[in-house]
């Protein structure tokens, strides 16, 4: 760490969140409030399937949504889609943690292009959920719009070599700089 | 499904424009950069003297509610089975097509996610090779008997109830039927990746059979 810098450590209170799961398979369900509840969590609802949870999002307003994405009606992407669609529902901005098993890398991305923030492939353990819990707190990204998506920024890695404008500061300075200054504001580290 | 949708849809419209999260934008041309002025760190964030932001003490306690569950997890699997038998004898008896397999998969696909989350890692190896299958292969003339080896297999294993990864007669079949199940589709025409995904969708309940 460089001198002079103070870093800040925070950890997630969840007794101060409300989360929405949606999950046709009661099973998981049961699993995933019983691992919230163990993190804390006093406040969360469920729907079982996509047109429930929908209907579950816009009265209940979550501040997490767990969602799975083979269901019946709509599925969890589409779910996702109808949540970012900024005129229709209540809260846009809403992290959506999706719990899948699927794997391939063409299904994470085909997620994320649809706005989802942190993407789990089952098994679920307490660990993992935890983990996507703390990044969706701890680490908000800013969300883009462009003609064709809606949802939090799909960039998170830093890219070295990237050398093109940087859309998260105005154009000012490298992809690398800006990301890491982004970075350390998002960790907490204050002068 | 199709009426379902349309009620569902038709009702949150009947809600009419919702408040929206105070957020500043900034423009940029072809797209927008849009923060939120309330996030959940300010929600929910808490300072810790503690080095990282893992909360160990909570992930713990959570390890312990789902290890109190665990004696429910062989009848959940239970449960699991049936559907997949009654889907598999659906075909059987009735013949393959487009709903039966789809019912087929949708088991096999929940069976995949959740038997490793109940302890059943095996169970999950073989659904995924059970879902590859009806994925991927010639739905007029789907390989009944590779599919009935998959799922008398899943439910010898929860019959047995074997939990864990140490059991190796579960391992030598489960390797077994990967070998049959990759076997089986090296020989298939390939699919095009467009193909893929509008069965995935169509087994999934998305798109409309």
């Amino acid at each position: 760490m460089r001198s002079g810098y103070l870093t800040v450590m925070y950890s997630v209170d969840c007794s101060r969140l409300r989360f929405l799961i949606v999950d046709d398979n009661t099973h998981m369900r049961r699993i995933i409030r019983a691992l919230l509840h163990g993190f804390g969590v006093r406040e969360a609802h469920e729907a079982e399937d996509g047109a429930a949870g929908l209907e579950a999002f816009s009265s209940y307003s979550p501040d997490v949504v767990i969602a799975d994405w083979a269901m019946p009606i709509f599925d969890g992407v589409e779910l996702t889609r109808m949540i970012r669609q900024a005129d229709a529902i209540a809260n846009p901005f809403v992290p959506i943690i999706m719990v899948s098993g699927y794997a391939e890398r063409r299904k994470v991305l085909e997620a994320r292009d649809a706005g989802v923030n942190e993407f789990l492939v089952k098994p679920i353990s307490a660990k993992v959920l935890y983990q996507r819990i703390v990044s969706v707190v701890l680490n908000p990204r800013p969300y883009i719009r462009t003609k064709s998506y809606f949802g939090p920024d799909r960039r998170r890695n830093i890219n070295p070599n990237y050398s093109e404008e940087e859309r998260r500061n105005n154009g000012i300075g490298t992809g690398a700089q800006i990301i890491a200054q982004q970075t350390k504001i998002d960790k907490g580290t204050v002068r | 499904m199709k009426d379902k949708r349309q009620e569902a849809l038709a009702k949150l419209q009947a809600r009419g424009p919702a408040i929206k999260p105070r957020a500043s934008t900034e423009s940029h041309g072809s797209y927008e950069i849009i923060r939120p002025r309330i996030t959940l760190k300010d929600k929910a964030a808490v300072y810790t003297d503690r080095p990282g932001t893992m909360d160990f003490s909570a992930i713990d306690r959570a390890e312990k509610a789902l290890a109190a569950l665990t004696t429910e997890f062989f009848s959940w699997m239970d449960e699991e089975v049936l559907k997949l038998m009654e889907a598999f004898e659906a075909i059987t008896a009735l013949g393959p097509d487009d709903g039966r397999l789809s019912a087929l998969y949708r088991v096999a696909h929940d069976i995949k996610g959740s038997a490793s989350t109940f302890g059943f890692p095996f169970a999950s190896t073989v659904a995924h090779g059970l879902e590859q299958i009806i994925l991927y292969c010639d739905q007029d003339m789907p390989p009944i008997d590779i599919m009935k080896s998959h799922v008398f297999a899943i439910r010898a294993i929860v019959r047995e109830d074997v939990r864990g990864e140490t059991d190796t007669t579960a391992q030598a079949l489960a390797s077994q039927l990967q070998i049959m199940a990759s076997n089986y589709l090296a020989k298939l025409q390939p699919i095009t990746r467009d193909m893929a995904q509008e069965r995935v969708g169509r087994y999934s309940g998305r798109l409309q059979a």
